[in-house]
């Protein structure tokens, strides 16, 4: 058995496929580039809780603008009620919608204002300029709602629309440089243009419903239920078309499709597609970004798909305490680039809504990726907290190795090695699940903290992550390797090893080996 | 230096000899504790390794009469009416060629009646009902260890301790179990020996092989040599003439 290191992810294939660095189950735990320790997510911590009244207390939706002198004004939506919300406790109504709704909004940096829509469709297009949340003027007789926003060529570009009649198909474009100029009689090409920077339609060419929208480098790629991929081609008003990009798979669902910053990614049925390798190789295997996760995805319709830019995370809210998350920088590598999130807490990571956006709060300025729960809670990802989720609920950390088989296993047994940096006090549990007689065995490992007399700072201590000081740094024997050892009760042709880490704690497993 | 003068025998016990086997193999290092009690899980495969190689060892030694059964002494009371006693639970044998219990209130010894319970009933047929001072006892012949009394002791003879020397059990099989051993050398080499027989067993290597090892070799002699009542004669150097 060789040395059992930690930088692949789950890997649901066959077993012949996975590599000692992956495993075959597991939550929990990281994976990011150069980094081959076992090592827990950070949890996450909630920042605020919307006003709650009698009724839905669901987080529906986020909004941030930002101005262009760099001032942020955010908008939190609870139940049909929009707020604006100061990153802390003060929550002040804006707005409040005739309708369920889920806003989602794009920022036009030009006026000093973010265009909101609703992706349930069931609310008119909004504009939040900082100060209040009004309709916005299209110039349209007839009250403008639409699904999906994006700036692009410098228009607003509004999807799936409805304006007097329920166009799903439709896009509209603003007015060159005027997202408050829109016009559903002139269309793209043959209508009657006297600069091409007029506003337009176009629709997409199969005439389904558009279910996601994003830039792909310089492309505007758009999918359409049960469709195609399209994407927009042309300079103005004379000459924009929509032309199939890919044909051999759309997006499933309303916010899986999904930029990523060199790839988009979307979800099909049962499938996590990558764009980028699709554009390239056409629809092969090597398309398919869930692979490794086939079993996880599988059955899922829907999700909400969110990047993080700073920590290189894709993560894919499915819901049923499952975050599914893409650690980009893994792609490449050959292993498995995924991890599940799983919680404890209440939340579940069941969402209505999530965003990457700037911390609200005044004089933050971290980017970090909000979600919402049916309470009116909101909580962000990649906490600095020191107590766990929600800073009350222990993570649990979990990985199970694939079937590691070995002569000596099945002679001697197996024993071993756990190398590991002092931490903090947490409790390794290692099971054995050994093959052929099928007994499973538990070797609990206590991992120790620093020496009782190191008053120097580490993670739980005064100082911590992103602090001056940082993860496992600061104590006096803070990059010295210690080890502990296990050997469990137990033979056979080989085994599955478990390990599994329930605290609030952080740790840092170095490697497993099988020498004494 | 202080020296310190070893008074009784050895205080490594047989928790000890197991953690001393394990550091001894490089299986407690770093940041490892020594266990504190047999069902640890964290190195329970070795845990129950060690505890077999001690345990095969000193049955080795007590096979050849390297080490005796510990002398011990051992009490029965008799109550009235009581015809047959059970031994204490670590018993192996009576000490000695002619094994009594002895009652030191009267300095009274009871012997065993020669050719033990069967002679008996054929001299004496009423042997179990007859009452009053014992004078004989005989092996009980049952799966456990007792003796019974002739005379069965009536209410003038009850509640009298009798005392009996023998040899007491050194099989280990509690962590606080001490080890049989004089002093504190002899257990440490002693689990230095076990030690050795530790890795064979641990590397699945021919035990058959152990005996032509030399450390596991070494280790024994010179646990012989420490056991040895009078002092070894030392040489330095040749010896000439």
């Amino acid at each position: 058995m060789a040395d059992i290191t930690f930088e692949g992810g789950i890997n649901q294939q066959d077993s012949t496929l996975v590599a000692p660095q992956e495993c075959v189950d597991g939550y929990n735990f990281e994976i990011q580039n150069s980094n081959t320790h076992l090592q827990p997510r950070l949890p996450f911590e909630k920042q605020a809780t919307a006003p709650i009244v009698s009724g839905s207390n669901d987080i529906n939706g986020f909004v941030q603008l930002i101005t262009a002198s760099n001032v942020k004004h955010t908008l939190a939506q609870c139940g049909q009620r929009i707020y604006d919300w100061n990153g802390s406790t003060t929550f002040t109504l804006k707005d409040t919608l005739i309708s369920d709704g889920r806003i989602r909004g794009v920022n036009w940096v030009l006026g000093d204002y973010a265009v909101v829509v609703d992706l349930l469709k069931n609310n008119v297009v909004k504009k939040w300029d900082g100060t209040s949340v009004t309709t916005l003027t299209t110039g349209l007789v007839n009250p403008l709602k639409a699904k999906y926003a994006i700036v692009h060529l410098s228009r607003v570009w509004l999807f799936n629309v409805e304006s007097g009649t329920d166009t799903p198909h439709l896009i509209l474009a603003s007015a060159f440089e005027n997202p408050e100029s829109y016009d559903t009689s002139e269309r793209a090409v043959s209508g009657t243009f006297a600069t091409g920077l007029e506003a337009f339609y176009i629709t997409v060419p199969n005439l389904k419903p558009i279910n996601g929208v994003a830039l792909f480098f310089d492309t505007l790629v758009i999918s359409t239920i049960d469709g195609v991929l399209y994407k927009l081609i042309g300079s103005d008003a004379d000459d924009f078309q929509i032309v199939p990009y890919y044909t051999g798979s759309a997006a499933i669902g309303t916010e899986t499709l999904s930029n990523i910053g060199n790839d988009v990614v979307y979800l099909r049925e049962g499938v996590i597609e990558s764009l980028r390798v699709t554009d390239t190789s056409g629809d092969v295997a090597t398309n398919d970004l869930s692979r490794w996760v086939r079993q996880i995805i599988n059955g899922t319709i829907d999700c909400i798909t969110i990047y993080d830019r700073n920590r290189q995370k894709v993560y894919f809210f499915i819901g049923d305490n499952i975050l599914l998350v893409l650690f980009k920088n893994k792609i490449e590598s050959g292993l498995s680039p995924w991890s599940i999130y799983k919680t404890n807490h209440t939340s579940s990571f069941q969402t209505n809504a999530a965003i990457y956006i700037k911390n609200p709060a005044s004089g933050l300025n971290e980017y970090y990726t909000y979600f919402g729960d049916d309470s009116g809670n909101i909580y962000h990802m990649d906490s600095t907290s020191i107590n766990g989720d929600n800073s009350d609920t222990d993570i649990q950390v979990f990985r199970r190795s694939r079937y590691l088989e070995s002569e000596q296993i099945e002679q001697q047994g197996i024993s071993g090695r756990i190398y590991y940096k002092r931490v903090a006090d947490v409790d390794l549990s290692m099971q054995f699940e050994f093959g052929d007689d099928y007994s499973t065995t538990t070797s609990l490992i206590p991992l120790k903290g620093p020496p009782l007399d190191d008053d120097a700072s580490y993670w739980g201590g005064n100082s911590y992550w992103g602090g001056e000081f940082y993860w496992n740094s600061g104590f006096e024997f803070s990059s010295i390797m210690t080890t502990r050892g296990y050997s469990p009760v137990g033979k056979g042709t080989g085994i599955h090893m478990l390990l599994t880490l329930n605290t609030r704690q952080t740790f840092d497993v170095v490697k497993i080996t099988d020498e004494p | 230096m202080a020296i310190i003068l070893q008074t009784e025998g050895p205080t490594l016990n047989f928790l000890g000899s197991v953690n001393r086997i394990l550091r001894i193999n490089n299986i407690i290092k770093g940041d490892d504790d020594e266990i504190i009690n047999f069902s640890e899980n964290q190195h329970a495969a070795k845990i129950e390794l060690a505890q077999i190689v001690i345990q095969d060892e000193i049955n080795g030694l007590l096979a050849d009469r390297i080490i005796p059964y510990e002398k011990t002494t051992g009490s029965l009371t008799t109550s009235d009416g009581v015809r047959t006693y059970t031994l204490a639970s670590d018993f192996v044998r009576f000490f000695g060629k002619k094994p009594y219990f002895y009652y030191s209130e009267d300095n009274q010894q009871v012997f065993e009646y020669e050719g033990g319970e069967d002679a008996l009933r054929l001299s004496i047929p009423n042997y179990k009902d007859q009452t009053g001072n014992p004078i004989n006892w005989y092996p009980d012949l049952t799966t456990t260890k007792k003796i019974g009394l002739y005379q069965t002791p009536n209410t003038e003879h009850a509640n009298r301790v009798y005392t009996y020397d023998y040899e007491k059990n050194v099989s280990l099989l509690v962590e606080e179990d001490i080890m049989p051993f004089h002093s504190e050398n002899e257990a440490q080499i002693f689990a230095a020996m076990a030690a050795r027989r530790f890795r064979y067993m641990e590397e699945n290597t021919d035990i058959v092989q152990l005996d032509n090892d030399p450390i596991w070799n070494g280790n024994r002699s010179t646990l012989f040599n420490l056991m040895r009542f009078s002092n070894k004669k030392t040489r330095w150097g040749v010896k000439h003439g």
